[in-house]
């Protein structure tokens, strides 16, 4: 038993959402087997150039999978169905998805507050850039506006609608922290440490199991895979033969 | 219940060889749910050049992660020894065998199709020897064993597949103006239901209402589309040891 999950993610990469989704979902589980999660902010775009992953062509066919058939399915699979970036225009997920500021407020959250309340701004900060309706927290208006409306508590699901996590003075000073050099500098090092890797996209996971070999894994669609590499029990997936028909009653 | 897989598949598409696979240990149960299959031999290049689409493994911290993600697709169906013949981009010119799978389908029953299929992903994948060439292709047609089974020893019994005649036919087939044609109209085919790339999947439901699905890693998708029942994937507690 034991190992641990290094989560690198963007908050910009729909896969990212969906994988984050899934381990939060798990948390709880994983720890029962001893599995420690941690997430980790990395630029995307960046890492995404620096790879040599970067599309700068678009291939018509993919696109339309993607958009009619492919992102439908996940999303309704991780039950967001409505999650879209702020301004619903793939082309422009470009601009909108330039979201060092809110990677960096992540960062700040991470040094001036619990892994709770870490892993829980993680979470409103997805929601926010997804789900309607969407705000622009690459922005720092929205963001912190996004900051100051977040609930209490938000991943315990149990809200009164009338406590926030933070303070103003705290948004300030997580705002404030943000905008360090430090700050930039430990994002552009996450990245740095992604790329080091072998890290071309998002979300990326660096899994260690109980006896110590660490592997990466790419993906919302390589749990299965993660867990058999973990040693954790789990039900593949599994086609089953039609339901037998309900017998007739026999007449004497 | 019911409905029709078709899949697109060319043998130098790693996740095409897992497709078949996850095809051949499936079968029985899509039979039970009145699924019909029907695979396609088609042509990876072609749906490449036709859609505009480049092989992800160009990109090379792609390349270095198929390793990882191609081993464990590979263990998770218990298929061993399945790496990389040399230059991909090389053996990836699968015109002839192409032609010659569009023809056995043709001229021979489904299950002669169906061994001929695996042992030339198996020569490719496995044995390393890419029948790109008639003659390496003649000489993968003559060795197949006649009930060549994937996942189960080598049978004791000389028996092959194909006679020498057959393999001649078949070799003849693949200079056929209208074997080279169906190929052709199947990559035009793929292309026109959205291709962009191999294995590609196009599911019709018992209504008759068709939707694509793309790689050997959508399965519960297709399930739900045709309303099959399944198990999802699911993590378990801890099991207790036995004592």
């Amino acid at each position: 038993m034991g190992g641990h999950i290094d989560f690198y993610t963007d908050l910009n990469s729909i896969y990212g959402y969906l994988g984050f989704i899934h381990v939060l979902e798990h948390l709880e589980a994983l720890r029962s087997y001893g599995v420690g999660v941690d997430f980790h902010p990395v630029y995307l775009p960046d890492l995404q150039q620096r790879s040599g992953n970067r599309v700068i062509w678009t291939v018509k066919a993919r696109q339309h999978w993607l958009e009619n058939y492919e992102l439908p399915r996940s999303k309704r699979d991780f039950g967001v169905p409505e999650a879209n970036p702020p301004d619903s225009d793939l082309n422009n997920l470009f601009r909108v998805g330039q979201t060092q500021l809110p990677l960096r407020a992540l960062l700040a959250v991470r040094k001036l507050h619990s892994v709770r309340v870490y892993n829980s701004v993680w979470h409103w900060l997805y929601r926010s850039f997804w789900t309607p309706p969407q705000q622009c927290i690459k922005d720092e208006a929205p963001l912190r506006e996004a900051l100051q409306d977040m609930p209490l508590d938000f991943s315990s699901g149990v809200h009164d609608n009338e406590s926030r996590q933070f303070s103003s003075g705290e948004v300030d000073g997580i705002i404030s922290l943000a905008k360090e050099q430090k700050t930039k500098e430990q994002l552009r090092k996450n990245t740095d440490e992604a790329l080091r890797q072998g890290a071309f996209g998002a979300p990326w996971m660096m899994v260690r199991n109980s006896a110590g070999v660490v592997e990466p894994f790419f993906g919302s669609d390589r749990f299965a895979q993660m867990y058999e590499f973990l040693g954790l029990s789990y039900s593949p997936l599994k086609l089953l033969p039609p339901p037998k028909p309900k017998p007739t009653p026999s007449h004497l | 219940m019911g409905g029709k897989i078709e899949c697109y598949l060319d043998i130098a598409s790693y996740y095409s060889y897992i497709t078949f696979v996850q095809l051949q240990q499936t079968k029985e149960l899509l039979k039970q749910n009145e699924v019909e299959v029907d695979i396609h031999p088609v042509l990876i290049g072609g749906i490449n050049a036709g859609s505009g689409n480049r092989p992800p493994w160009l990109v090379p911290a792609k390349a270095k992660h198929s390793k990882y993600d191609s081993k464990r697709a590979a263990g998770a169906l218990g298929l061993k020894n399945v790496t990389v013949p040399g230059d991909l981009m090389e053996a990836g010119k699968t015109l002839v065998p192409m032609r010659a799978m569009t023809y056995i389908k043709s001229a021979f029953p489904g299950d002669v199709f169906t061994t001929a299929f695996a042992y030339l992903f198996h020569s490719f994948w496995t044995l390393h020897k890419v029948p790109n060439s008639v003659p390496v292709l003649g000489e993968v047609l003559s060795e197949i064993p006649a009930h060549f089974q994937l996942d189960a020893p080598p049978p004791p019994s000389p028996a092959k597949l194909f006679t020498p005649e057959q393999v001649a036919q078949i070799l003849a087939g693949t200079s056929a103006a209208e074997v080279k044609g169906a190929l052709k109209a199947r990559v035009d085919e793929a292309l026109g239901r959205g291709a962009f790339g191999a294995p590609w999947i196009w599911v019709t439901d018992a209504q008759g209402c068709s939707e694509p699905f793309f790689g050997s890693d959508r399965w519960h998708f297709v399930y739900d589309f045709l309303g099959l029942p399944y198990q999802q994937m699911r993590l378990l507690p801890p099991q207790k040891a036995r004592l």
